[in-house]
């Protein structure tokens, strides 16, 4: 899967076969006792029988409030990428500890608003995934471990995984997520592997980046 | 102000980058950062003057954009300073924004007899994955100021008010998107011309956010013709308004004929008589237009705007309009544009850049050129004869410096590296907290004393990360903020980074450690951390003497052990003199053999940190980072080179003391805290089973291998401590007070202390 954020993206290389594409539909922004949203503005072009996933991220600001209406507004929010028929969403918030009561409530909301059949899953601090699990009864379908922007915690988690340390939550063991500008370090095998670009995706970066992932 | 913690009770060493809070995700640090991330370091009015530090690649646009312009030449005059300051302290986020609609949702809530309504969705999509703002801040001002009208008019319960707001209330159900069945208020029968002039513009605007284009210009028109209407005067801005979205939003390409008609409808009205606010609005249309009738064009046309000297009355329009109008030209595979070209440069394959330093040979090239080159590369020589013809008064003098240190310790020039740095060192003024930092970073590496090594070593924070939000040390930091004065306490004193504290740690004697314990260069809280970290090592390395020298520092640091240390030294016999040690170490969680970088450990000492950052975990055997086999890999190194290479021996220690840095490695890095401190207790107790103090080191024990990152060997430890704490002693307080003993969690990772 390649993640598509909000900036023009031209993804008409792509083997439709082999990749999708999880494209940010909409950043959720809480502040305060406020709420704002700023859906999908640039332009993502797929080929046709692409799969693709919405993804809504979060991002809570000076001393968010987490109050009953923003959580009500940010479900609502992100219920509403429903109009865009993905085959899944996917909400990405790197929630605080103080902030993971909120986000729980959030996906309680938003599943209740989802038809059952629609898939939720969620971009997961690796962390989340190895020592510090709180995700593993979230109403969700899938966590996808990101490994990358992991800060102090970078060396110790490329040691884990390369002994053969596996991630914790049965559901964040489908996917993994690695970034273009960061080092690769080892994964499970057999994962579906998210990547990110902090740029817009080339079809010389992706044929590159192709042939190294699946080797 | 929250106060920053570890992250997890492996991690006994702290951070040096931080890792920002951008798109994509991460791990949240919560650490000192001694380096500028995102912006420049505060106060900004010195950057924008043109001292711009140490150019950091990450920094956002705006920022490296006022570098291009004083590297190339036109600067920015005291005005421009300004709106680039005004530009800046505005929040980088949108703000919330529904209030109009909840203004609007407030005002038709309270007339009689009406649903109640909740917020509802302004964006409509767009293609397949896009959305716009369909309905703006400006429809709900409008509708709550005509629904004031109608309340007055006729009274809020009046038939002609509800009539009003039932067909308001159906023109906003097109908000969220409604392009395959708009919602459309009904026409108006047997009213008078008012209620009929109202119908008829709410006709046309549902036919509007309906995304029915045609209709919604058919009935615009007739508005205007309308002399009785009083939506007359804008109807023409709104038949612009409305083509302009036809145009944009009917097919996948804009239609450029469509906005071709826009743009002349726009121009009417700018030249008629039409009120000012209108021809405002209209003017700021007629730039929405020209930028998707000629995207390049414009966008070069911004690119030459923001460049331009003594514009600052338009210069935060202009930013606007480079921003978001037009498409940057590209010739090949880059921007044609210099401005663009160079802005793409930083983190891309730096061979671009170098070709074009050396076609064009001017400042901006050679600052992102020398920045992504390292010692080895074979064409870095031009680049470093042109870094050193750069004057200080150059805005670009401090980056390029930095780099060209950088690289000449990379070649292991050193000789000319140690007096480049030391020149810019000895006049530290101009030099900010980041700037010096790195180049102490630098500079610590040639230390050839232990004096210079922990003058160079010490670092100034320059930001706070707390659970991903950046506090900057800025001095006029968030003066609403009620802990900004504890922030800038905290942050006043200089700490060790970790690169020093890796060196200490792994590579450095005890013999040197205690020296540098009694170094007036040290803060005293670092002193008397440092005096903690060499107790534990000598007791750890049987080393008496050095441990007891430094007692007086410990306690004149951390009183609360006094007595556990005088304990300790009146001991009468080894055993016991190691069951003090147990004791003592186990009521102090915080007590270790390594010294933390930035503010170290911030739970008190004697208190369990609650993410296990308690005692310490055994460093052997090592774990290196690992070669990933058979598994996918993505390798694209396009993060700037790091400065240094990982730390070794300090240069400035003897064969000798190398040597004992190694033994005392060996010993040390086996010895795991929870493990160590466990048997020793068990140890004592078998033989001592009266000693007063059993009881509670065995409580301790169990509370040791929970709480801390201990090995799997530490499960039997803590079983026998249970058993016998609660066979031994049941009627102890220790063992009212626990009922379970817990496996060993051990660390699913360890920091690795540099070896």
């Amino acid at each position: 899967m390649l993640w598509a954020w909000d900036r023009r993206e031209d993804l008409g290389f792509i083997d439709t076969h082999r990749v999708g594409v999880a494209y940010l539909a909409s950043t959720i922004y809480l502040e305060g006792d406020g709420f704002a949203v700023r859906p999908r503005q640039q332009p993502l072009a797929v080929p046709r029988d692409t799969v693709v996933i919405a993804v809504a991220r979060i991002e809570a600001r000076r001393r968010p409030a987490l109050s009953a209406s923003q959580r009500a507004a940010a479900a609502r929010a992100i219920a509403r990428l429903m109009v865009f028929n993905p085959a899944a969403i996917q909400i990405d918030f790197d929630a605080t500890r103080s902030q993971r009561a909120f986000y729980r409530d959030v996906l309680v909301d938003v599943r209740r608003r989802l038809p059952a059949t629609m898939p939720l899953t969620i971009a997961a601090l690796a962390s989340w995934c190895i020592h510090d699990d709180w995700i593993a009864d979230l109403p969700i379908d899938e966590a996808v471990p990101m490994l990358y922007r992991m800060g102090p915690e970078t060396a110790g988690i490329a040691s884990y995984l390369e002994q053969g340390g596996d991630f914790m939550p049965q559901l964040s063991r489908a996917s993994v997520g690695i970034a273009l500008d960061e080092p690769s370090i080892a994964t499970p095998a057999g994962r579906r592997i998210y990547l990110f670009s902090p740029r817009a995706w080339t079809r010389q970066e992706f044929v590159g980046v192709s042939s190294e992932v699946t080797r | 102000m929250r106060r920053p913690k570890a992250c997890a009770a492996a991690l006994v060493i702290s951070v040096l980058v931080v890792a920002r809070a951008a798109s994509g995700s991460g791990v949240w640090s919560s650490e000192v950062s001694f380096v500028a991330e995102g912006q420049p370091e505060p106060p900004l009015d010195k950057y924008v003057a043109g001292n711009l530090g140490l150019i950091q690649p990450n920094w956002d646009r705006s920022y490296l954009y006022v570098a291009y312009r004083w590297m190339e030449g036109p600067g920015f005059d005291p005005d421009e300073q300004k709106v680039m300051l005004a530009i800046w302290s505005k929040p980088a986020w949108p703000q919330p924004d529904t209030t109009p609609q909840d203004l609007w949702i407030q005002a038709r809530n309270q007339i009689p007899d009406t649903t109640p309504l909740e917020q509802f969705d302004s964006f409509a999509p767009t293609g397949e994955f896009e959305s716009f703002r369909n309905c703006h801040d400006d429809a709900f001002h409008a509708a709550t100021a005509t629904l004031a009208t109608m309340v007055a008019k006729f009274g809020g319960s009046s038939v002609q008010a509800k009539a009003w707001l039932e067909a308001q209330d159906t023109v906003f159900e097109n908000c969220p998107g409604a392009k395959d069945n708009p919602h459309i208020p009904d026409a108006l029968k047997d009213a008078t011309p008012f209620e009929q002039a109202q119908r008829a513009y709410q006709i046309a605007a549902a036919e509007f956010y309906g995304e029915n284009f045609d209709a919604a210009i058919k009935d615009f028109n007739a508005i205007g013709a309308d002399r009785n209407s009083p939506w007359r005067e804008i109807a023409p801005y709104l038949v612009a308004r409305a083509t302009i979205r036809k145009a944009t939003l009917s097919g996948e390409e804009n239609d450029k004929a469509l906005l071709a008609d826009a743009q002349r409808q726009l121009n009417a009205i700018v030249a008629s008589a039409a009120p000012a606010d209108l021809k405002t609005s209209a003017k700021a249309l007629l730039g929405f237009v020209g930028c998707r009738i000629d995207p390049e064009a414009r966008h070069a046309d911004a690119v030459h705007a923001i460049m331009r000297r003594g514009d600052a009355a338009t210069l935060e329009q202009d930013l606007e309009n480079y921003n978001k109008c037009g498409t940057p030209r590209r010739e090949g595979d880059f921007p044609a544009e210099d401005l663009d070209d160079w802005l793409a440069a930083w983190g891309a394959d730096p061979s671009h850049a170098i070709d074009k330093w050396k076609r064009l040979k001017s400042l901006p090239w050679l600052v992102v050129s020398i920045a992504a080159s390292h010692g080895s590369d074979p064409e870095v020589a031009p680049l470093l004869d042109a870094a050193r013809g750069i004057k200080p008064d150059s805005p670009a003098y401090l980056t390029v410096e930095y780099h060209l240190d950088r690289i000449l310790l990379e070649q292991g020039k050193n000789d000319e590296a140690k007096k480049r740095l030391d020149a810019i060192l000895a006049k530290p003024d101009p030099l900010m907290r980041a700037a010096y930092n790195a180049f102490a970073t630098l500079r610590v590496k040639l230390a050839t004393n232990l004096e210079e090594f922990l003058r160079y070593g010490l670092r100034y924070p320059v930001a706070i990360v707390a659970e991903g939000s950046i506090f900057l040390a800025d001095p006029d930091f968030d003066k609403d903020f009620t802990d900004a004065q504890e922030f800038r306490r905290e942050t006043a004193v200089p700490m060790l980074d970790r690169d020093d504290t890796d060196a200490i740690d792994a590579w450095m004697p005890l013999g040197i450690l205690k020296q540098a314990a009694h170094s007036s260069i040290l803060p005293p809280p670092l002193r008397g951390r440092l005096a903690m970290t060499v107790w534990v090592r000598a007791v750890l390395l049987g080393d008496e003497g050095a441990a007891r020298e430094m007692i007086p520092m410990i306690v004149e640091f951390a009183p609360q052990l006094k007595v556990s240390l005088e304990a300790w030294s009146a001991a009468k016999n080894p055993n016991q003199r190691r069951f003090e040690v147990a004791v003592t170490m186990l009521r102090n969680p915080g007590l270790r053999p390594y010294l933390d970088s930035g503010f170290g450990r911030l739970t008190p000492l004697d208190q369990p940190d609650a993410l296990r950052d308690n005692f310490w975990t055994s460093m052997s055997p090592p774990l290196p980072m690992p070669t990933p086999k058979n598994t996918p890999q993505v390798v694209m190194p396009t993060a700037l080179p790091t400065p240094v290479p990982p730390p070794k021996y300090p240069a400035f220690l003897s064969p000798d003391e190398r040597k004992s840095a190694d033994v005392e490695w060996d010993k040390l890095a086996r010895i795991d805290g929870a493990e160590f401190l466990c048997s020793e207790a068990l140890q004592y107790a078998k033989t001592n089973p009266k000693e007063g103090r059993i009881a509670e080191a065995l409580f301790r024990c169990i509370l040791a291998v929970h709480l801390s990152a201990a090995n799997d060997h530490c499960d039997v430890l803590a079983d026998s401590a249970f058993h016998l704490l609660h066979q031994r002693y049941p009627n102890s307080e220790w063992a009212k007070k626990n009922r379970f003993w817990y496996h060993a969690q051990g660390a699913p990772w360890r920091a690795a202390y540099g070896r």
